[in-house]
């Protein structure tokens, strides 16, 4: 049964504005830790807490691939989990549903809070909502077998 | 019964199998003949008639070779019905049917041996088809070889008539046996009464033989025609309410090569207690009331089919199915009907509920397309119908699987697939692949030519043979070479002789003393494949199994990342060839980037993604140091789902050989032994499918004649694997059985009640161990 529209658009909603905070508090907290053991140099996780800032503008600004590249870099360098959602979020919003559905599995096995994992689950529901109603077949946990083995020429 | 994949016409030799007999008397057969006769017994003169006609040339040797082994009165028979069969009369399959028919109708036959005055009884003391087929051609009636009410009291009408033109004494004679005839059918519980009326002998055989003149179609092929006591006018003359009779559709009688085939009816992995199918069952013993199962039941009696019979029972309503069925008979009536209307294969819509009834799962439409059930295609549901009763119910009926869905998802051609909600999926392509073959046995093929001479062969998968082995190079062509394995490195075997002749590319190696190549059905293998991942974790413990493979599968992120790694040897993982190591901070970087690609299914570089990244991505600071953590993801996930077909590419190291699998996105290793021993590639994707394929080869020859109980698995290699099967799959013990109808939800437009759409959802995301 599809979703209401309402419906999914809170989700994702939801999902976006929780995933925003969580980054936004990470990435102060990367910026006001001291560099300390790298010589000045940035940490990974501060890169990461900046290409997060980055997205998360682009998001604001409804580019959401570009968004969705610069969360994608963030974790990259720094596996957190809410810019795991960020991504996933962002790509739904992109209508790139496929790889959306791919980071949200992503963002599952990076051991997320509660929080978080409800906010994946719901997300991941938005995602196959929206796919169903494109006539796409999306599944989470399908396993797809693969052909057999060729036959010999 | 004769399949091509056992004997191969254009070559002579034994297709290749573990314990496959080769000997001994001057039978001048080739030895694939003689030894598909060595597993033919007293009870296979229909295999040997089928065998008879497909080697016409070879007539004589094949009898003198199969008098050896099956008795003379096999052969006899089979000769009869073979040259019947030849000469225009009734065809192999009419005759076994007919058999079969009147072993179970034994007071119809006991009427017409009187009558006939055991005209038509064999030299084996048997009612024999061929001649009851040529007395009812003869006496105008429908000739099918059965005796039902109709041939008997035809056969009853036409002694009448020669008693009231003969002299006394026969006319006594026949007299008595009629009466004593009778008399067993009373006391066989048969009350008269309730036996149906035949039709008029004149009525039925002038169309039916009008018909056959005007367009030539043998009897055999045309529709049966109605039994009296099945038709509407019948029910409506005992009382019946017209609502409760189904509309005189015409049976059309057209078994395909699946019905030819069907060995076993009453679902098991050997044909020993399996009853051949009938399209014409015979009707269990009850009551009769009126209602749907007795009609059924009567129409059966009538000489109807079982498709004729469903008609009193099918219902769109799975609860009303659900109750007619029990009306009819018992479980065990109402698998031996349903068989008979799947086998018959006369209504495409009544198949599938006979399907749907027979192994209590949904049918679903799913996708673009393919969004009505009505898109099944019948031959494909036979055909699994087929393979599904060659496994034991305890696989088959183990409750798990409870819906069969089509896709046409294009991603999805020619797949079939599971998920965790007990739906098996086949996709487009699939769903007509009933002749779709697959090669399956020990083999390789070269990956460059070889020639005349050369001690060497370079392959394209690898490590399949062992040292000792002896392969055949082009075993299925004149310039064919048998040599031994002396030594194996990656892609190439040593061998013990020099090649006599030359071998081009791609050419086929395969093991040469059984076991080798050998082409399957790509359907049946996907059936007993899927049933497989349904029982595994559900009804059979795989975890001993996925053991004896040395499996360990993580899922993708950094805590799963990190044991796989520690399977690698840990710290030695992140060495980098100038003799430092991967920075911490670096570390969770670069175990991000491979997990993400994992989840994403990217295949190709890790590299080229980042490559114009500031500052620098941590993968691509590491590119070229060598990092063995980062060189086995990079050269795992760069062969994407293909790896499996290229296990020496597989990193070996700390006595593992380490992959990714894209469609469990699990980072995973298995042991060296898992490797060599392989029954497939495909069997390396993943401990699932190391434990499906493995079942898949164990029940291959199911069904197949001369096929034991004890013969289950000798495909198999590895003797641990194979015996690890027997007690822990085979000898488990049995789960509940049962036929009917489904719970289904109410009909959804464009489907069928008891359809579904939607087909593939959630799924199985793990269920291997070490994660």
């Amino acid at each position: 049964m599809q979703r209401p529209v309402t419906s999914r658009r809170g989700g994702i909603r939801a999902g976006w504005r929780a995933a925003a905070i969580a980054a936004v508090t990470i990435a102060a907290a990367c910026h006001a830790a001291p560099a300390d053991g790298t010589g000045g140099k940035l940490t990974q996780a501060q890169i990461a807490a900046n290409d997060n800032a980055t997205g998360e503008r682009l998001m604001r600004e409804g580019k959401y691939a570009e968004a969705a590249q610069k969360f994608e870099f963030a974790y990259a360098r720094n596996p957190v989990v809410a810019y795991y959602i960020s991504d996933c979020t962002a790509r739904l919003r992109a209508g790139d549903l496929e790889h959306a559905l791919h980071v949200c599995q992503g963002a599952r096995n990076n051991e997320p809070s509660p929080a978080q994992r409800r906010q994946i689950e719901q997300l991941i529901k938005d995602i196959l909502a929206a796919g169903k109603a494109q006539g796409l077949e999306l599944c989470d946990g399908c396993i797809y077998e693969a052909p057999p083995d060729p036959p010999p020429h | 019964m004769i399949r091509d994949s056992l004997i191969d016409p254009q070559s002579d030799t034994v297709t290749d199998r573990p314990g496959t007999q080769t000997d001994d008397a001057d039978h001048g057969l080739p030895p694939a003949i003689h030894a598909y006769i060595l597993r033919l017994g007293p009870g296979d003169d229909a295999a040997l008639s089928e065998l008879l006609l497909g080697h016409r040339a070879m007539w004589s040797q094949i009898l003198a070779d199969a008098s050896h082994h099956m008795g003379l009165a096999a052969v006899q028979r089979a000769i009869a019905a073979s040259q019947a069969a030849a000469g225009g009369g009734p065809s192999l399959r009419t005759i076994s049917t007919a058999r079969a028919y009147n072993q179970a109708h034994s007071h119809h036959v006991a009427v017409f041996n009187a009558a006939t005055g055991n005209a038509c009884v064999g030299a084996d003391g048997e009612l024999d088809p061929i001649a009851v087929w040529q007395w009812q051609k003869d006496h105008a009636i429908p000739h099918d070889g059965r005796v039902g009410p109709q041939t008997s009291s035809t056969a009853r009408a036409a002694a009448a008539q020669t008693t009231a033109t003969a002299p006394a004494p026969d006319a006594d004679a026949n007299a008595n046996a009629n009466a004593n005839v009778e008399a067993d059918a009373d006391a066989e519980g048969i009350p008269a009464e309730r036996m149906p009326d035949p039709l008029p002998p004149e009525a039925a055989p002038i169309a039916v033989d009008a018909a056959v003149d005007a367009e030539g179609i043998p009897a055999e092929r045309m529709p049966d025609p109605l039994p009296a006591a099945a038709a509407p006018v019948a029910a409506s003359a005992d009382g019946i309410p017209a609502e409760r009779t189904s509309p005189a559709a015409p049976a059309i009688q057209a078994p395909g090569p699946a019905a030819a085939e069907d060995i076993a009816a009453g679902g098991g992995a050997t044909i020993d207690a399996a009853p051949a199918p009938t399209t014409a069952p015979a009707p269990p013993a009850r009551p009769d009331n009126g209602g749907p199962g007795s009609l059924a039941r009567r129409a059966l009696d009538g000489q109807g089919t079982a498709e004729q019979a469903f008609q009193y029972l099918v219902s769109d309503n799975d609860a009303t199915l659900d109750k007619n069925l029990a009306d009819y008979g018992d479980i065990a009536a109402q698998r031996a009907l349903l068989d008979g209307v799947i086998v018959q294969g006369a209504d495409a819509g009544h198949v599938r509920r006979a399907f749907h009834a027979y192994w209590r799962v949904q049918l679903t439409g799913a996708g673009k397309g393919t969004n009505n059930v009505r898109d099944w295609p019948v031959p494909t549901l036979q055909a699994m119908h087929h393979e599904l009763k060659v496994l034991p119910d305890q696989d088959s009926r183990a409750g798990v699987w409870n819906q069969l869905s089509l896709s046409d998802d294009p991603r999805m051609s020619h797949r079939g697939w599971y998920d965790a909600t007990g739906n098996l999926s086949l996709g487009a392509d699939a769903r007509d692949a009933t002749d779709s073959k697959q090669s399956t046995g020990y083999f390789e093929q070269l990956s460059a030519p070889a020639r005349a001479g050369a001690t060497q062969l370079q392959v394209l998968g690898g490590e399949r043979f062992k040292v000792g082995d002896r392969i055949s190079v082009d075993g299925k062509a004149a310039s064919a070479d048998v040599t031994t394995v002396t030594a194996v490195a990656g892609n190439l075997y040593t061998l013990g002789a020099a090649l006599a002749h030359d071998h081009g590319a791609r050419a086929i190696v395969d093991l040469h003393d059984g076991g080798g190549l050998r082409q399957t059905s790509w359907l049946d293998y996907t059936v007993r494949h899927e049933i497989a991942h349904f029982l595994d974790g559900n009804k059979v413990d795989t975890s001993g199994f996925y053991a004896m493979g040395g499996w360990g599968t993580f899922p993708s992120g950094s805590s799963g990342f990190e044991s796989w790694l520690k399977a690698m040897g840990g710290e030695a993982a992140w060495a980098t060839n100038d003799g430092g190591s991967v920075n911490h901070d670096d570390r969770r970087s670069i175990m991000s980037v491979i997990s993400s690609a994992l989840d994403s299914r990217s295949t190709g570089s890790l590299f080229d993604k980042y490559r114009d990244i500031h500052p620098p991505m941590p993968i691509s600071t590491y590119e070229h140091k060598g990092v063995p953590a980062i060189e086995a993801a990079q050269r795992c996930l760069s062969l994407g789902e293909s790896f499996s077909h290229n296990p020496t590419a597989m990193p070996s190291i700390n006595g593992h050989r380490f992959s990714t699998s894209f469609m469990y996105g699990r980072f995973q290793y298995c042991s060296e032994q898992a490797v060599t021993d392989r029954v497939s590639d495909y069997s390396l994707s993943a401990p699932a499918e190391f434990f499906a394929d493995t079942y898949a080869m164990f029940y291959e020859e199911a069904g197949k004649p001369g096929i034991t109980d004890a013969d289950h698995g000798r495909m198999i290699r590895n003797e641990q694997w194979r015996t690890w099967f027997r007690e822990h799959v085979h000898n488990r013990g049995h789960g509940p059985a049962g036929t009917g109808a489904a719970k289904t939800d109410d009909a959804v437009a464009g489907q069928e009640p008891g359809a579904r759409p939607g087909g593939a959802n959630r799924g199985r995301s793990t269920g291997n161990p070490g994660g």
